[in-house]
């Protein structure tokens, strides 16, 4: 084993190598310097992420990274640069470049951030020409004007109106990604992993919109920085807060209230955001005249709060925490549920030319279920997962036509499975507790971008992964009827068992003109954590659990290609992708699997093969009064277990094979925009009865093979007004309302068919749908100053 | 673990604004028709009943057809009984009324059909009886907020042995089985409680909505214990699952449910000792 990591390792040496060797290719003899900055925004003074610098003698540019940083190394001369960025006014400067050169870049937007705004980037090609495919970025001000249920705009809803993307039931904002389960996409807030993405049963989910910056999601083409899922990363980046005036931005809705708060701590060099929302659905329940439900709770809350402090030019930290919690307390039950990331940064300029990016964090899920105190039979049940992680990543600009990217990162995780316990005085319950395990999660990576004169441009990264268990553990052993038959028990502190792998990251991109390009890319990924969930949307009790002797690594290979045209001056973007994904070691759980407070959960698993392929069409209009998408996705999924409906293939989950999204958004005048969207998707897959037996007085069902049968389509029409205050010059305070109706034209969507034995004549059954949401209008109120 | 499904779905049901519809939906005929077994054999000395009847389409909306003239045997290594089927026709096979079966034993039962029904006539299942210690007492408890009218919570105080146990709990209302039906029997482990006492844990519910159930001071009510074994525990839970709401929340993939009776047969032949104790209503 040792060899093996010593040749990966040994690959991922020959990969630098082979890296430093094409940068050397430009002209080593002649010396270039480098201009390097930040380019924010100059009024709220946060970096912007992408944004792009174009040097018009050289015919080359670079943009931004996730820190606002960008460095591009010239040959010595006088040089124009623009810097340009969706929806600012671009700014040129001219430079002599004799020297390195730090330019801090300031770009204006327009005076309102809530208001929409108007895109006059210049550099509007990205799809075209960006090397990375597979990407959707999603900007807080698109996903605001999205039409939301109860007016609660959600990050994740919004990217489920994406190709290649899918809701995992109707109203989740749990995801598939082109087939992939929900636990197969790596949700990062400020880098640290979020275990559960969802409120209230994952009807809502985490990221409130106010504290969120941008939100990127790779659907394939995983930057090797990342690893340890194989379907998407999700990178959702917090808000750096504004460090030129104090500012405020809230908003009253139905369901909930947010504030946040931001602005510069003494001087410019410092500034925080605190944001916060709550719900009180529970406030209301009183109203309703429910007397039963008096003293119930039911809210979730979220905290975000981010703190940056710029010490030089050199030197920028960043400290970043999220705090969320969902309560639900009835007479007979209280449950707490939540995470809680803390991330903290420190970003470093070596030189012009090499930043880097060092990062710890602690993350945590935990919940904690039981019922009311002073009963025999009263009990507390509690779970949690934590992650303790370091990382270093470095970017080297070395000239136009190289950025090599390098790092490392470690993470260890403890993870406590279940505990139960009585809490009543009397109490006979036992305590059972699952015992703890820990693993150690580490990767190394290497990647570059070149570009090949002014038509081709590659990506190409290795990442080389290990995943660790560690004891103390005992491990059960399991037969060919998956039935325990030996355990061994590991002491503290050992590392009983090792897996690692190596993940070519390949991309390229290929311009057939200015208007349009193909690309392909390829990636191989690994995941060692998954979630037993058994559920098509899944609870919030559901445990995340490491490989282990008995569960392998599951491995992906996605390869994928595309054809992107723009049209009118970039006013029309288009683009064609077709993806196959194959993947082994996949996990499907046994019929009546037993996943909760199961000391053999390892015995309920079965393995096979999953596999999905697909074509996403894609229209969006960038410019203009009207803009927004249309999507379309023509795909499909399966899986194969030999021990899963007799070892046939049988569709995934998540398996849509027709997927139709259209958002727009028309802009009626400067105070009035309305906007809609219509979604339509095939039926998920189920399962039905087609026989039945009578046992103990009831029809007892007996089914089709697994997946054979579809629910009724899918659509629904989502409809929305915001009309905002009248803009004044000297107003300090802007206010807007959202009107919204979610499913305008009321379709009864079936949630879920279940198939119910007649109260008057027990012989007949008939099937029955539920809904969750029938036509569902809400208000809401936002504000800023 | 069934409360704690309990639990959620009422956490669930105070958020959720759920409606139901009845909807059409053309299912398939079944590939083949299936022999189901329903029958027990217990340690009470009494009738012992066997039931066969066959699988129909789901659709089918008729009572289920009786298998008749079937040869239908339960034996031990030491007992053999004859079950004859009364009345003729109805597919229902009973013992003697002085059969019961001996703790410690394994019962097979031996099914010959007339005619084959999924390409087999023969069957055969088995099951044994572990001991059981008696209930200490039972005791009545009034939940008045559970409910329209409230519950009456049954609890039972017994010392549960230190080896892996399998409970099933029966209520009964002046002799009268209240839990008929197999929804209503709670089957339960002793992961939680393996080797204690069970002070007054609740193993039944009298609903106080409704007639059959509703107790008056006076009315005396019996409690049934029994020691299941591990695969008819997993069967009684695998039906309730199957019959009861099913969401993308909180349910597996629906699976077929596991029973005991070889070559393809629905259905379980169980067999356990028992326990019972009363107390009156006040």
């Amino acid at each position: 084993m040792t060899f093996k990591i010593r040749t990966s390792l040994f690959l991922l040496f020959l990969m630098v190598l082979f890296s430093l060797n094409a940068i050397g290719e430009g002209d080593p003899e002649v010396k270039k310097n480098a201009v390097s900055g930040h380019i924010k925004d100059v009024h709220t003074g946060e970096m912007l992420i992408g944004a792009t610098v174009y040097v018009q003698e050289a015919k080359t540019g670079a943009s931004t990274n996730l820190y606002g940083f960008y460095s591009l190394s010239l040959i010595p001369g006088t040089y124009t640069l623009t810097f340009s960025y969706i929806g600012y006014r671009t700014e040129e400067k001219s430079v002599i470049l004799d020297k390195d050169l730090n330019l801090e870049i300031e770009l204006s937007g327009t005076e309102e951030i809530l208001q929409e705004v108007v895109i006059t980037g210049e550099r509007q090609d990205k799809n075209v020409k960006s090397a990375e495919m597979s990407v959707i970025k999603m900007e807080s001000k698109t996903i605001r004007q999205i039409p939301a249920l109860f007016g609660e705009i959600d990050v994740i809803r919004a990217l489920q109106l994406m190709p290649g993307v899918k809701a995992v039931a109707e109203g989740s904002t749990g995801f598939s990604v082109r087939g992939g389960s929900a636990d197969q996409n790596l949700v990062l807030l400020d880098e640290a992993t979020v275990y559960n993405a969802g409120h209230l049963l994952g009807f809502f989910s985490v990221f409130n919109n106010d504290a969120v910056k941008d939100v990127t999601l790779y659907k394939g083409d995983i930057p090797a920085a990342y690893g340890g899922r194989l379907s998407s990363l999700l990178d959702v980046r917090m808000k750096e807060g504004n460090a030129k005036k104090f500012s405020a931005t809230g908003g009253i809705g139905l369901i909930s209230s947010r504030l946040t708060l931001e602005g510069p701590i003494v001087n410019e060099k410092t500034s925080f955001i605190v944001s916060g929302r709550r719900t009180y659905a529970d406030i209301f329940i009183p109203v309703f005249g429910k007397e039963e439900l008096k003293g119930n709770k039911l809210y979730f809350y979220d905290f975000n709060a981010k703190l940056n402090h710029t010490i030089d030019e050199r030197n920028r930290v960043f400290v970043s925490a999220y705090l969320g919690r969902d309560v639900f307390k009835n007479e007979f039950a209280l449950m707490q549920l939540g995470n809680g990331t803390i991330t903290a940064r420190w970003n470093h300029l070596f030189s012009q030319r090499l930043f880097s990016n060092f990062t710890f964090l602690k993350t945590t899920y935990q919940y904690m279920l039981g019922t009311p105190e002073g009963q025999a039979n009263s009990f507390t049940w509690k779970s949690r997962l934590d992650d303790y992680s370091g990382k270093a990543d470095f970017t080297l600009y070395l000239n136009p036509e190289n950025t090599l990217k390098f790092g490392v990162s470690t993470t260890y995780h403890a993870f406590d499975p279940g505990r139960a316990r009585g809490t009543g005085e009397e109490t006979f319950f036992n305590e059972y507790v699952l015992p703890k395990n820990y693993g150690l999660e580490s990767g190394i990576y290497v990647s570059n971008e070149q570009k090949i004169g002014s038509l081709i441009t590659l990506k190409y990264g290795l990442r080389f992964s290990m995943f660790q268990n560690i004891g103390s553990a005992t491990v059960y052993d399991f037969d060919e009827n998956f039935e325990t038959v030996d355990s061994t028990v590991y002491a503290k502190g050992d590392f009983y068992n090792t897996y690692f792998g190596l993940e070519p990251r390949l991309g390229i991109t290929y311009l057939l003109s200015e208007k349009s390009s193909i690309k392909a890319s390829y990636s191989h990924t690994i995941q060692y954590l998954q979630l037993a969930q058994n559920s098509t949307a899944g609870t919030p009790l559901d445990i995340w659990f490491p490989a282990s002797p008995n569960v392998k690594p599951q491995l992906s290979d996605q390869g994928a290609v595309g054809y992107f045209r723009n049209f009118l001056n970039n006013k029309i973007e288009t683009s064609i992708e077709g993806y196959y994904k194959y993947m082994r070691n996949s996990i499907d759980f046994k019929d009546h699997a037993q996943l909760l407070l199961n000391k053999e959960l390892e015995g309920e698993l079965r393995f096979g093969e999953a596999w999905s392929y697909g074509l996403e069409f894609m229209v969006r209009l960038t410019k203009g009064p009207v803009t927004g998408w249309v999507s379309y996705t023509l795909s499909k999924a399966e899986r194969q277990i030999k021990e899963i409906n007799n070892g046939n293939p049988y569709a995934a989950p998540y398996d849509k094979p027709n997927d139709v999204s259209v958002v727009l958004n028309f802009d009626i005048s400067k105070r009035v925009t309305v906007g809609a969207n219509w979604v339509y998707s095939t039926g998920s897959p189920v399962t039905f009865p087609t026989g039945r037996a009578i046992y103990g007085n009831k029809i007892v069902p007996i089914y089709s093979d697994r997946n054979e049968y579809r629910m009724p389509d899918y659509h629904r029409l989502d409809i929305s007004a915001t009309l905002r205050g009248k803009p004044r010059d000297d107003k300090k305070f802007y206010g807007e309302w959202n009107v919204s109706v979610y499913n305008a034209y009321a379709r009864k969507n079936a949630w879920t068919i279940n198939f119910v034995q007649d109260s008057e004549d027990p012989n007949i059954t008939y099937a029955e749908k539920t809904y969750l949401f029938s036509i569902i209008p809400s208000i809401s109120y936002n504000f800023h100053f | 673990m069934k409360i704690l499904n309990l639990i959620i779905v009422l956490l669930l049901s105070v958020f959720v604004m759920s409606c139901t519809e009845r909807i059409d939906i053309d299912l398939d005929n079944q590939k083949y028709a299936r022999l189901v077994v329903e029958g027990a054999l217990s340690t009470d000395t009494t009738v012992h009943a066997i039931k066969l009847t066959k699988t129909a389409d789901y659709f089918d909306n008729q009572p289920p057809e009786a298998v008749s003239e079937a040869s239908v045997i339960i034996a031990s290594d030491e007992d053999e009984y004859q079950l004859t089927e009364s009345p003729v026709g109805s597919g229902i096979y009973l013992t003697a009324p002085d059969v019961y079966g001996k703790i410690g034993k394994t019962y097979e039962t031996r099914i010959l059909l007339k005619e084959k029904i999924g390409g087999f006539d023969e069957y055969t299942a088995s099951g044994k009886i572990y001991p059981i210690y008696p209930i200490d007492s039972i005791a009545l408890e009034f939940k008045p907020e559970w409910g329209d009218a409230g519950f009456w919570e049954v609890k039972c105080y017994v010392l549960d042995p230190p080896t892996e146990d399998f409970y099933m709990f029966q209520v009964f209302r002046n002799d009268v089985l209240v839990t008929d039906s197999i929804n209503e029997i709670f089957v339960t482990d002793d992961v939680l409680y393996n080797g204690n006492y069970t002070n007054g844990i609740g193993v039944g519910y009298l609903n106080q909505a409704r007639d059959d159930q509703k107790l008056v001071p006076g009315d005396q009510v019996t409690l049934k214990i029994s020691r299941i074994t591990k695969e008819y525990t997993n069967f009684v839970m695998q039906v309730q699952t199957e019959i009861s709401y099913q969401s993308p929340l909180f349910s597996g993939p629906p699976a077929n449910v596991q029973g005991n009776i070889d070559n393809g047969a629905f259905g379980f032949f169980a067999s356990y000792s028992c326990a019972y104790s009363s107390v009156m209503a006040e």
